[in-house]
């Protein structure tokens, strides 16, 4: 009898410890909490439109437009007007003209710009597109494909060799991908695209962007938006009346003004009049990287890259665009700042030398096309193609606009091709075009002719490695 | 055939039972330090096969003829022999024995002793580590395992040891071993934001408190542990009281510090003639430097107004301090009856080397044993921690103290007109971090485990454990405006992370002798979860520095919170064999469920196979004991896995983003249904010997794991969106031998014990099926070669005729280019040591008792990261080793320093040129301590006292150049693949400390 209590005692206490051996199991099933699963993100519309905020987001990575897109441009074309005194190797590479095939920034903007291609091509999926309203439909897919064209025509300037006009243009860009990744299986290895084929995705994308994009979107893309980067696409390419055309539209009929004077284009924490598109920064969410290396400023940059009296020198002494703010202290902000360029004050590194206001604010927004550099598309283009006349303007009077805005003094004679570019360098400088600008115009870059191989970026060595189908710029494979 | 064989077999056990007169011995058995019974002892009657155990009372019955001999033994007793004579009663008081064969070693589910065991297991000397003066028990125990490589990242406090038992076995998921304290898998991650280096949760452990550590090797001892055991198992114990008479300690150590090493810096002098010329190699006809500026201006623009002004700073000074550590303990043990406890409360307060590094702990510790009735029992084990420091900033940050070694010799420290810190530096003054910075760190831990056994039947128990390890993390850190980039009005961060780590564990442990058959059986379930959950906010804009709470901050610059979980179901079981105290089997198995699996393969099973044969116990042995005293062959096989990945791993993720103040979604991860264990097998064979009579004693292993079906983050085209996905994938190798040897040199009045522990470990990636992976540039994971392979460009000195630095163009191109970018990067050395060990030494005399302890690492490189700003042949204004004054200056000289130009890079790229062998033999600790006699000290009503005094660190012999050759920088928002990729990388890191330590200790 003693022994059968102690038996079921016994039973008793492994009873809980059986019931749990089998009950566990779907413990083992635990959700993520800060992410959702990928089948339920592109399943409602507003999960839609949340994917493609995150595209715009990632376009303003540093490692794209949000910086090195403007860095690689500036440190490839300087050769002496800004000169990069940090510690990095990166930008020490660009500005050195020889860059390694393992230089981080060609091998994250490489990765960037693939992955903002790719939410691209996941938000123009057919079966993403179909849960959509009309209206919706046709915005987001103008922006996409608005994205995707314009990234893809940064990505072929900076590593295929100059688009040549009236050519064949058979030399090798980067991959086109218009199909997005939705398993492991998708990613297969690609060849190279030809530059001819790059900037025909990048034309057809475009055009089809402004098309279906509305003239007005908040902050994001527009119409205008689509129209002043496909200019910009038409003046690389040397089809300067399409380029007019394009600008001429945004100018005559977009609703854009030049600021009062040419630092109020800048640092702004909301779109300025002159804005056809910046990228959003703010305290939650900003990509400070140009601030950082352009600025020397208490507690806001690194002052990287300096500007040289050389190129002070190349003003106007009027021209509010080359003033130069010496009397700087330690305490300055950007907020202090009433001159173009400053004497730098910065705390982090480097200070005491001349820096642009163009980037001074962490916190501020990014203008990328702005309404001026429509004024000198139009210029440019009507000047190269007198044929095209496009415009109620001629190329002296739009390039006379931006200079009396900036204080310059007037051309009174018809403007030299020397002049329109000056003037292009005079507005645009340390926002990206440079490069691009002297590639285009076959301008040597110190010794190195306008095609040299070594201003383009090698295929970064990361790709090379694992897509075999992948061919290395010639320059790289010496 | 075998009908005949049997029956022969036993004939004869026949005729040696009835050899004799047979006659009835009855006895106690109980334990000579209190006089209770000890149940469960085996007796023996030597060379039979009769045998029986005590019952609870100590007692037992057996016969035996007269001349015959008696075996007592129990696990962890000193093994008894009695001859019967006379006398029909023996009983028998057993000593505890802590070393030896006897000892016993705590197993997962279980404990077993020295001379059963069929698998790898260690168990580490304990004694002599509560006075060591380290932070973390790792430290404590370097160099004194075979096959346990131990490496401190840094002589930062309180940081990340690494820690790799049997190499590497894997590429992309965790390689540190599982640690389990008091039967729970405890937190170890390091759980600090990933902007500075990882923190030890080990740290928390207070060392007075540990009563054992042992360390699970191979497949056999470890497969137990399932899904988490290829790395390894660490399992220590705390301690526990003995019945009697309460017994307290009072331990204080007391002790000063130095870095243990420091490098040399050019001074004023050196570095004025150094850059003079570094930059009139670069000056045109015009005497400009660039072509831009002549000399002068140069340094007044780069250098600043100071530079002529005659000073001569020694900056690496300024970026130590006097460190210092106080460390008080006090701990009672006792019990009555069927109560037993320990308790202890331990206070430590360590000032580190670098400038505004501290640490104190405050941690108590209670463990309560309760036997309620004859068959139930249970117990308690409750520790509470709190843990503060102060930090300093990464290796890799202008504030991080190393970094002032940059600054120019020519610049002051403080201005001189101002008095304030000087902000007229080459780079930022990073003692301005140290001044209006701060960078605390405080951590409440609360470890906790129940337990209950009740034996069901006289051989049947079962035993529930539930343990707990809740910890709670908070980092507050301040940036006042007039620290680098927290301008202009001040930074500040409020950190904090809680993990809630549960653990129940419910198995039933069978034990019955059937003669000379013994079997130990265990099975069982364990279900763990972890949740952890945290949040981090960034404010900026504050009234003044006197203000640091985010509360003031004019806004909130960067916010977040998480909460993460991961479970495991597990069952397990296994059984333990043993024969006639001579022949060993152990069959053991776990099945492990996880939630960082794909749905597809979520469980897995872990097998492990081992026996174990005492050769000396064979009659044909006999004879020999004088000179071989024991002789035992091991042999093991068995499957262990590895989870160690991110939470999540397999599911293809969409993260919530911000833009413009909308919400955003981005895609970070594809999906990975089919992911599974990472599976490694492994083979050990291993000898256990004893000489002349156990005076020396050692053993050796031989062992081969392979890894298959790796973890590995897979490299994936960019042009997919993705930059990887996790896969199993791939396969990888780690074979070697262990060696241990253990001598008793002298005995008697005199002792002197040596330890020397020895081991050989290569590591082979087979494949990975894919590219070459590698973090930084420098460390690669390529096919062929062991984890961490150095790749980089070599450097082939200096061009004679011109002082140009010459590099070699390839792997299979001996031929040299000035051309860095012709150069191709080819495999220059391995971070992985080619053997580690440790050589020990223990005397006594009288009262006296001295321990030193070495420990050595052979054959492993380091790569500094900071040598190409350090020692660059003044290529920037950073001031450089003074082995730099031995540049290239005229055609012909012959030197490995190239000519010094300015901003030329000449030499100055990544190349083998800062890759150098970092093998080193270090004396750890020397430890000299006095006890008073105890006639003395009974006069003092004291039952002992001890005085010690003792240094660590006192001197490493090494060919390293750089501050310490036991090294690793793994960087920032680090990985666990970074962690185990980036092995052997200095960075401005900081050496160990030399600390001098004094110390009492009272028991009464």
């Amino acid at each position: 009898m003693k022994n059968m209590i102690t038996r079921n005692k016994t039973w008793l206490l492994l009873v809980p410890f059986m019931m749990f051996l089998f009950s566990c199991s779907e413990k083992l099933d635990i959700k993520p909490k800060q992410s959702i699963d990928a089948e339920a993100a592109l399943t409602t519309p507003d999960n839609v439109q949340a994917t493609l905020v995150g595209a715009y987001l990632k376009a303003r990575s540093a490692n794209l437009f949000g910086s090195q897109f403007n860095e690689f441009s500036e440190l490839y074309a300087t050769t002496g007007d800004m000169i990069f005194i940090g510690t990095y190797e990166e930008p020490r590479e660009f500005e050195d003209k020889e860059a390694t095939t393992t230089n981080a920034y060609v091998e994250t903007t490489w990765i960037d710009a693939y992955q903002l291609i790719n939410i691209c091509n996941t938000l123009l999926d057919e079966e993403t597109l179909a849960i959509l309203d009309d209206e919706d439909k046709s915005r987001i897919e103008g922006e996409a494909r608005f994205l995707r064209g314009w990234v893809l025509f940064e990505m072929i300037r900076l590593f295929g060799l100059p688009y040549e006009p009236g050519q064949a243009n058979s030399q090798l860009g980067v991959p086109i991908m218009l199909n997005p990744t939705k398993d492991v299986a998708d990613a297969v290895n690609v060849a190279r695209n030809t530059v001819a084929q790059c900037y025909a995705q990048v034309i057809e994308d475009l055009t089809a962007a402004r098309d279906l994009l509305p003239p007005a979107n908040d902050v994001y893309a527009t119409s205008w938006t689509a129209r002043a980067v496909l200019a910009r696409v038409y003046l690389q390419t040397g089809q300067y009346s399409a380029a007019a055309t394009e600008a001429n539209y945004v100018i005559q009929n977009g609703p854009f003004a030049l600021v009062g004077h040419p630092l109020q284009a800048f640092n702004n924490t909301s779109n300025s009049p002159e804005d056809i598109f910046s990228f959003q920064n703010n305290v939650a969410s900003n990509t400070s990287w140009l601030t950082v290396m352009y600025a020397s400023l208490n507690g806001m940059g690194r002052g990287d890259y300096e500007i040289q009296q050389v190129f002070l020198d190349r003003f106007n002494p009027a021209d509010l665009r080359g003033m130069f703010q010496e009397d700087t202290e330690e305490s300055y902000t950007i907020d202090n700042i009433t001159m173009m360029y400053y004497k730098g004050v910065g705390t982090i590194i480097n200070n005491g030398g001349i820096n642009t206001a163009k980037w001074g604010d962490y916190y501020a927004n990014i203008p990328l096309i702005r309404l001026a550099e429509m004024y000198l598309i139009r210029a440019e283009a009507n000047f190269e193609d007198p044929g095209a006349d496009i415009g109620p303007r001629t190329p002296t009077q739009d390039i006379n606009t931006i200079r009396a805005r900036a204080n310059a003094p007037l051309y009174t004679g018809p403007v030299t091709r020397q002049q329109i570019r000056d003037e292009r360098y005079f507005e645009l400088c340390w926002e990206g075009h440079r490069l691009h600008d002297l590639k285009r115009w076959k301008v040597n870059i110190g010794s190195y002719p306008y095609n040299a191989g070594n201003l383009i970026l090698p295929i970064p060595f990361r790709e090379m490695e694992v897509n075999d189908l992948l061919v290395q710029n010639e320059w790289y494979t010496k | 055939m075998r009908k005949l064989l049997l029956t022969s077999m036993i004939s004869c056990f026949m005729v040696f039972t009835l050899f004799g007169q047979q006659k009835t011995i009855t006895g106690v058995i109980t334990d000579k330090t209190d006089g209770t019974p000890v149940i469960g002892a085996t007796v023996l009657v030597e060379g039979t096969s009769t045998g029986t155990a005590t019952d609870l009372d100590g007692k037992y019955t057996i016969s035996a003829a007269p001349g015959a001999t008696l075996v007592f033994r129990f696990i962890g007793m000193k093994s008894q022999q009695v001859t019967v004579g006379t006398d029909d009663v023996i009983n028998v008081a057993m000593e505890a024995d802590d070393i030896g064969l006897d000892e016993v070693i705590v197993v997962g589910y279980g404990s077993a002793i020295k001379r059963e065991l069929t698998g790898s297991i260690t168990k580490v000397e304990t004694k002599g580590i509560a006075e060591m003066p380290t932070v973390s028990f790792e430290s404590a125990i370097q160099g004194k395992t075979s096959g346990v490589f131990i490496e401190q990242a840094s002589g930062k406090l309180g940081e990340t040891v690494k820690m790799r038992i049997r190499g590497s076995s894997s590429v992309s998921a965790n390689n540190q071993p599982l640690y389990v304290v008091d039967g729970v898998p405890i937190t170890t991650q390091s759980l600090s934001n990933d902007d500075n280096q990882p923190t030890s949760p080990l740290a928390d452990l207070a060392m007075t408190d540990v009563e054992s550590i042992q360390i699970l090797k191979d497949a056999s001892a470890a497969a137990i542990y399932g899904s988490r055991a290829s790395n390894g198992v660490v399992i220590i114990q705390t301690k526990r009281g003995k019945s009697g008479a309460t017994k307290f300690d009072l331990q204080y150590t007391t002790g000063v510090s130095e870095p243990s090493r420091l490098m040399e810096w050019l001074d004023a002098d050196q570095y004025l003639e150094l850059f003079n010329e570094a930059m009139d190699n670069v000056s045109d006809e015009d005497g400009l430097v660039w072509g831009w500026m002549p000399r002068d201006e140069f340094w007044e623009y780069f250098v600043g107004p100071q530079w002529d002004d005659g000073h001569n700073t020694d900056w690496q000074a300024e970026a130590f301090q006097k460190g210092s550590i106080n460390r008080i303990n006090l701990s009672a043990s006792g019990g009555t009856g069927n109560t037993t406890f320990y308790t202890g409360v331990t206070y430590d307060d360590t000032k580190g080397i670098l400038r505004g590094n501290t640490m104190n702990k405050l941690s108590a510790r209670l463990n309560l044993e309760q036997k309620a009735t004859e068959k139930l029992s249970f117990g308690v084990q409750m520790n509470i921690i709190r843990t503060e420091m102060e930090r300093v900033e990464n290796d890799n940050a202008y504030a991080t103290p190393l970094q002032l070694v940059a600054q120019s010799p020519l610049t002051t420290v403080y201005d001189p007109e101002t008095g304030e810190l000087n902000t007229n530096t080459i780079y930022y003054n990073g003692l301005i971090s140290l001044r209006d910075g701060s960078n605390n760190q405080t951590s409440f831990r609360s470890l906790a485990n129940l337990n209950a056994t009740y034996n069901i039947f006289k051989d049947l128990a079962f035993k529930s454990e539930f343990g707990t390890d809740i910890y709670d993390l908070r980092e507050k850190n301040f940036f006042g405006r007039k620290t680098i980039g927290a301008g202009p009005a001040g930074e500040a961060q409020n950190r904090s992370v809680r993990v809630i780590n549960y653990n129940w564990e419910n198995y039933l442990t069978y034990i019955k002798a059937f003669g000379v058959h013994h079997i130990n059986l265990v099975g069982g379930m364990s279900f763990q979860q972890a949740n952890s959950t945290g949040s981090n906010i960034f404010g900026k804009g504050f009234p003044t520095d006197d203000f640091t709470n985010i509360e003031n901050a004019a806004e909130a610059t960067d916010f977040s919170s998480w909460e993460d979980a991961t479970s495991f179901l597990s069952y397990f079981a296994r059984a333990n064999y043993k024969i006639n105290e001579k022949y060993f089997f152990t069959l053991s198995g776990r099945m492990d469920g996880s939630s960082r699996f794909g749905i597809d393969n979520r469980y897995g099973f872990f097998p492990a196979a081992s026996a174990g044969w005492i050769i000396t116990q064979e009659d044909f042995m006999a004879g020999i004991e004088n000179v071989l005293s024991y002789l035992k062959l091991r042999a093991s096989y068995g499957l262990t896995g590895n989870s160690g990945i991110p939470d999540y791993a397999h599911l293809a993720l969409y993260t919530g983003v911000n833009y413009a103040g909308r919400n955003g979604l981005e895609a970070t991860q594809l999906q990975s249904r089919e992911l599974g264990w990472e599976t490694t097998a492994q083979m050990d064979i291993g000898v256990d010997f004893g000489f002349f009579n156990n005076r020396i004693t050692g053993e050796v292993d031989y062992y081969q794991k392979k890894t298959t079906d790796l973890l590995l983050y897979r490299t994936l085209p960019a042009t997919s969106g993705f930059t990887g996905v996790w896969s199993n994938v791939g396969e990888l190798e780690n074979k070697g031998v262990e060696l241990a040897l253990h001598a008793n040199i002298l005995t008697g009045e005199f002792i002197w014990t040596m330890d020397y522990n020895m081991a050989f470990n290569q590591n082979t990636i087979i494949n990975i099926n894919g590219p070459e992976i590698t973090p930084n540039g420098l460390n690669y994971v390529i096919e062929g070669q062991p984890i961490g392979v150095f790749k980089i460009v070599k450097y082939a000195g200096v061009d004679p005729d011109n002082g140009d630095a010459l590099y070699y163009l390839g792997p299979d191109n001996n031929e040299t280019t000035n051309n860095f970018n012709l150069a191709e990067p080819q495999i220059v050395g391995s971070p992985n040591p080619d053997f580690t060990g440790g050589f020990n030494n223990y005397f006594q005399y009288k009262g006296f008792d001295l321990n030193v302890l070495t420990s050595f690492v052979y054959g492993n490189m380091v790569y500094n990261g900071g040598g190409r700003y350090q020692s660059a042949n003044a290529d920037w204004f950073d001031n450089q080793t003074v082995d730099q004054m031995n540049r290239w200056q005229n055609p012909g000289d012959i030197t490995d320093v190239p000519q010094a130009r300015l901003g030329d890079g000449n030499g100055s790229k990544v190349s083998s040129r800062y890759l150098s062998d970092a093998s080193y033999f270090r004396l750890r600790s020397i430890n000299l301590g006095y006890n008073l006699p105890v006639s003395l000290v009974s006069k003092m009503k004291m039952s002992s006292l001890r005085l010690y005094i003792g240094v660590q660190n006192l001197y490493t012999f090494t060919n390293y150049k750089g501050w310490d050759p036991e090294v690793n920088y793994t960087g920032t928002g680090r990985t666990t693949q970074n962690t185990n990729i980036i092995q052997g990388y200095d960075f401005y890191t900081a050496p160990q400390a030399r600390t001098y330590t004094l110390g009492i200790n009272l028991s009464f």
